[in-house]
């Protein structure tokens, strides 16, 4: 008997082997492809001894299925695959608990070790629809959990489902309660979240001419809110970082311009500094990056940052100190009308006039020689660059041809055609060959503009590049985008909208979603979705002490901790209450038979005439006792019972025995009415 | 020695349940006689979330603190259920079966829900090997049958009866002990054993002997007031003008007695054991059989309450006692 208890039944198998595809699902592409097979064999191999088709593996199947399953995460383990070994290995232990899944107990072991995967996709995946997905999942083992506390007799098999349906509504309110309130605590192990596969974002070098195509992709790069007006689009510079060395084919930063001691820490003195002069107004705004895996932030031009551990670099661009490996939030101040360094070291614009010895002879012969021209005016200079890029055929384009060994002079007098890279290069090129300081700014140009919550979303299609020049101690340095006078749509139409109208030109297939990425109805459902998206990152997953506290103390007024864990305790003890009061509700009772009331209360009226009926006595004893005690209603007395027992032994329809039962009502009625 | 400590708790323990759980014949399952606590899965749940919890911490995951704080709620709510599906539960005693020593006794219990209230995969443990898995789903009361193997003759009370769940998610078991006034009779085993030589001899002889009756004439007696008017010898009357009585005989076996005294060379036990034997053998050849055991004389007879009757008088027997 004991051994029939501890099977599982098999209706939870079919759950059990159900839960573990769904738990597994969304670590596809993330986990070594052959360790996917073998969690797949471990399935298959259950449902065939499911299906009683196979048997359990043997001693020797089981070891060597583990060897090759370990020999299968040692090999998969290389850079490219970001999640830890010891998920791998969970994943693995998952699978093969399968195998060896005979008792109860067993089950029991895969339902728990499941909640424990599902919490580690958290660790990679944060959007809404993983929670939803993990709350799926999360229903499915409670499921199992249920079914398999049910026992092996045969039940119906929805009231499994039902019941644990039931059970996780019910406990998140309670959930609710605790994420809002339970102190969030500080991390005391400083663990490394594992990092993400495919790194997106600006890379820190560029060489434009080993670039054949843009991929343009449709991945958020990050969303900004702004505090209160928000600028126009086409003023939307998101600088990101400065390029400034140059080697004849790459631009890369200047290491030793981005060194920790290059790197300002404390900004706060430098803006409250800025902040006291009335003329500049000061944009406040919060930026919600997705994850990147380095160390680099976006913020306009000229930003400072008003959350701790962000540093400011001499080339004026924003890091951190850790890699953005999750979706990082934090809020900055800028000032668009700004001057950057209107005193320049020397030793510093000598590096922004760093150009490689040889090569690209033609350029710097045409940037000495137009120099010459204009008398070494630096404005006219640059103008007449600008009016060349936009009067002598320069094409923009997505699609440019690659550029063999001098880049700047096969773009510049060859191909004539490339994207914002290459003007940008090619200019800050011309520039520093006529000895005046450049460097290359990358970053985001625009954004577009969520009308539900009023946030600009940028894309990674809105990737940009352009040029500062350091015009003297009058101008400091000044932006320069040779992109808008090549293509000034570029700029104030938006990236993705000219780009994809070109695009739409040169390839007409149907399925290429970036067709109808603009179309109004597709925008529409887009942005709502971002919307959605959003609201739950800043919210819910950006849901930190930082956070909490400012949620608790200034909308909930709950300045101490001491408050909160009352409040906590209290409305998890109400809550707790109403589902018990729920659950616990008195049962209806069975309601009694009109006839049988309507005698009751006769009964009640001879009691009034202290003519009980005892428990137990039948209407017709209790009659004959009337006969002998109270004569006078005897007559009333034998009616009634004439009554009831007519209607209530006999088959009488409904209405009749509500005839019967109002009668002897009245009739009882009248055995008081006679007393007084 | 080292199992003393055991050995003492265990039996203060159940002291202490001997005066918490009164025996009754209905009981009905509240919040002073149900007791809930973690399962082992449940133990592991709750480090399960423990860890995770931490790991939410450190990892600074919202989501992953959110999934932990979903468990301690699922953990609390599934409290509730577990505890639900036995509090309001009734217990009453049905009725007991008795039986010989080394078969199983029969107790049967009722389970009654109330209201709209469904009870599932509810344990009845009276022993460890002992165990009735019951749904109370569809039905309002289920009768449940317990058979309980008898080892010693006598009285024999069930002692405790548990009734624990862990539905629904069997993190948590809600438990009872329930003490219900039933007992039943354990009959010796009926072992054959020789009759006395005498005995048997009388068995098969089946001897005569007479007793008034109303079957066959055997003669006239003078008239003692009383006599039924039937019976009167009109005839004679009417000759002699005395009253005579008419006498009749009825032909009967001799009386059996199965006697205590009759297996003397046996141990109490064995004796019980082979009085039960003839007992039963008599009964179901259907004579009239009594029973003498010291202190203790059933006159003979024959049917199923006799049977009974004498079954239960062994049953009762108590060397020290016997019957005073």
């Amino acid at each position: 008997m004991s051994v029939a208890i501890d099977q599982i039944p098999r209706l939870s198998l079919v759950g059990l082997l159900l839960a573990h595809v769904v738990v597994v699902l969304p670590y596809v592409g993330r986990v070594p492809h052959w360790l996917l097979a073998i969690v797949a064999l471990c399935i298959f191999w259950r449902v065939m001894v499911f299906n009683e088709l196979w048997r359990f593996p043997n001693t020797f199947w089981k070891t060597f299925l583990l060897i090759i399953g370990i020999i299968v995460i040692w090999l998969g383990d290389d850079q490219k695959i970001g999640l830890p070994i010891s998920i791998n290995l969970l994943i693995l232990a998952f699978s093969f608990k399968l195998l060896e899944m005979q008792h109860e107990r067993d089950a029991y072991v895969i339902v728990l070790l499941g909640y424990f995967i599902i919490a580690a996709q958290f660790l990679y995946r944060t959007d809404l629809f993983s929670f939803f997905y993990a709350f799926f999942c999360v229903l499915m083992l409670t499921g199992v959990l249920v079914s398999l506390s049910q026992g092996g007799v045969k039940k119906p098999k929805r009231r499994a489902w039902k019941v644990a349906v039931l059970m996780l509504l019910q406990s998140l309110p309670l959930m609710i309660v605790l994420f809002v309130f339970f102190p969030r605590i500080a991390p005391f192990l400083t663990l490394q979240a594992p990092t993400e596969t495919a790194r997106s974002g600006i890379a820190d070098s560029m060489t434009p001419g080993d670039v054949s195509e843009l991929s343009l992709s449709n991945a958020l790069a990050f969303r900004a809110q702004f505090d209160d007006k928000i600028p126009n689009i086409q003023q939307l510079y998101w600088r990101s970082i400065v390029l400034s060395q140059f080697d004849g084919r790459t631009w890369s930063m200047d290491t030793n311009l981005i060194g920790q001691t290059g790197v300002l820490w404390q900004s706060e003195p430098v803006l409250n500094q800025i902040l006291s002069n009335p003329k500049n107004t000061p944009l406040y705004y919060s930026i919600i990056l997705e994850p990147t895996q380095n160390h680099y932030l976006v913020g306009l031009d000229l930003s400072f940052p008003k959350t701790p551990h962000i540093g400011i670099t001499r080339s004026f661009h924003l890091v951190t100190q850790n890699t953005i490996d999750s979706a990082f939030k934090y809020q900055l101040v800028s000032f668009l009308n700004y001057r950057l360094d209107l005193q320049l070291d020397a030793w510093m614009q000598d590096r922004y006039l760093q150009l490689p010895q040889q090569g690209n002879e033609k350029s710097r012969a045409l940037a000495q020689q137009w120099m010459q021209s204009v008398n070494g005016d630096v404005y006219q200079y640059i103008q007449h660059i600008l009016h060349w890029f936009k009067t002598s055929g320069f094409v923009y384009t997505l699609q440019p041809d690659q550029l063999s060994n001098n880049v700047i002079d096969g773009f510049l007098f060859d191909k004539k055609a490339g994207f914002c890279a290459h003007y940008a290069s090619a200019l800050t090129y011309l520039l520093r060959a006529a000895h005046i300081p450049a460097r290359m700014v990358v970053g985001y140009q625009g954004g577009e503009l969520n009308p539900l919550g009023r946030y600009i979303l940028v894309h990674q299609y809105d990737a940009h590049a352009w040029v500062e020049a350091w015009l003297g101690a009058q101008q400091g340095w000044v932006r320069i985008d040779p992109t808008s006078s090549v293509m000034p749509e570029r700029i104030t139409r938006g990236a993705e909208e000219v780009l994809s109208s070109q695009q739409a030109m040169a390839n007409t297939g149907l399925l290429n979603i970036r067709r109808y990425w603009h179309q109004p109805m597709v925008k529409s459902i887009r942005l709502s979705l971002d919307y959605i998206n959003y609201a739950w990152t800043r919210h819910v997953v950006k849901y930190d002490r930082v956070h909490q506290a400012n949620f608790l103390t200034q909308r909930l007024h709950l300045a101490h901790l001491y408050d909160q864990v009352l409040w906590m305790m209290g409305l998890l003890g109400v809550i707790t209450l109403l589902i018990a009061s729920y659950l616990f509700r008195r049962q209806p009772s069975v309601k009694k038979d009109i006839l049988d009331q309507a005698y009751l209360y006769f009964c009640q009226r001879m009691h009034r005439l202290d003519v009980t009926r005892f428990v137990g006595e039948t209407p017709e004893q209790f009659c004959q006792r009337i006969r002998l005690l109270c004569p006078d209603h005897y007559m009333t007395a034998v009616r009634i019972t004439r009554w009831y027992q007519k209607h209530q032994y006999q088959a009488v329809d409904l209405h009749h025995r509500r005839m019967a039962a109002e009668k002897i009502r009245q009739l009882a009625q009248k055995i008081a009415s006679k007393k007084q | 020695m080292r199992n003393l400590p055991k050995i003492w708790i265990e039996t203060w323990f159940a002291r202490w349940l001997d005066r918490r759980v009164l025996p009754c014949q209905k009981t009905i399952l509240t919040r002073k006689n149900t007791y809930i606590f973690l399962t082992s899965h449940g133990l592991v749940f709750l480090l399960l979330s423990m860890g995770i919890f931490l790991g939410g911490i450190n990892y600074q995951s919202s989501l992953m603190l959110a999934l932990a704080f979903f468990m301690i709620s699922f953990f609390m709510i599934s409290m509730l259920y577990t505890y639900r599906n036995l509090v309001g539960l009734v217990i009453e005693a049905a009725h007991v079966q008795n039986c010989f020593v080394g078969q199983s006794a029969l107790f049967s219990l009722n389970l009654t829900r109330q209201g709209s209230r469904t009870y599932e995969s509810i344990q009845l443990i009276w022993d460890r090997n002992i165990q009735e898995r019951v749904d109370l789903i569809e039905v309002r009361c289920f009768k449940v049958a317990l058979l309980l193997p008898a080892h010693r003759r006598g009285i024999y009370r069930p002692g405790r009866l548990k009734i624990e769940t862990t539905y629904p998610v069997g993190l948590l078991r809600a438990w009872t002990w329930v003490s219900l006034e039933m007992s039943c009779w354990i009959y010796p085993r009926p072992v054959n054993a020789e009759l006395p030589a005498i005995k048997a001899a009388m068995g098969e002889g089946r001897e005569m002997s007479q007793q008034s009756g109303l079957d066959d004439f055997s003669g006239l007696r003078r008239y003692v007031p009383g006599d039924s008017l039937k019976q009167i010898d009109w005839k004679v009357l009417a000759r002699s003008h005395e009253l005579y009585t008419k006498t009749f005989v009825q032909a009967l076996d001799e009386e059996i007695w199965v006697d205590w005294q009759d297996f003397p060379c046996l141990a109490t036990e064995r004796r019980l054991s082979a009085l039960c034997y003839w007992i039963l053998y008599w009964i179901q050849a259907n004579k009239p059989v009594g029973l003498r055991l010291p202190g203790f004389e059933q006159m003979p007879g024959c049917g199923f309450v006799h049977q009974q009757r004498c079954l239960e008088a062994l049953a009762r027997y108590d060397d020290a006692r016997a019957f005073s």
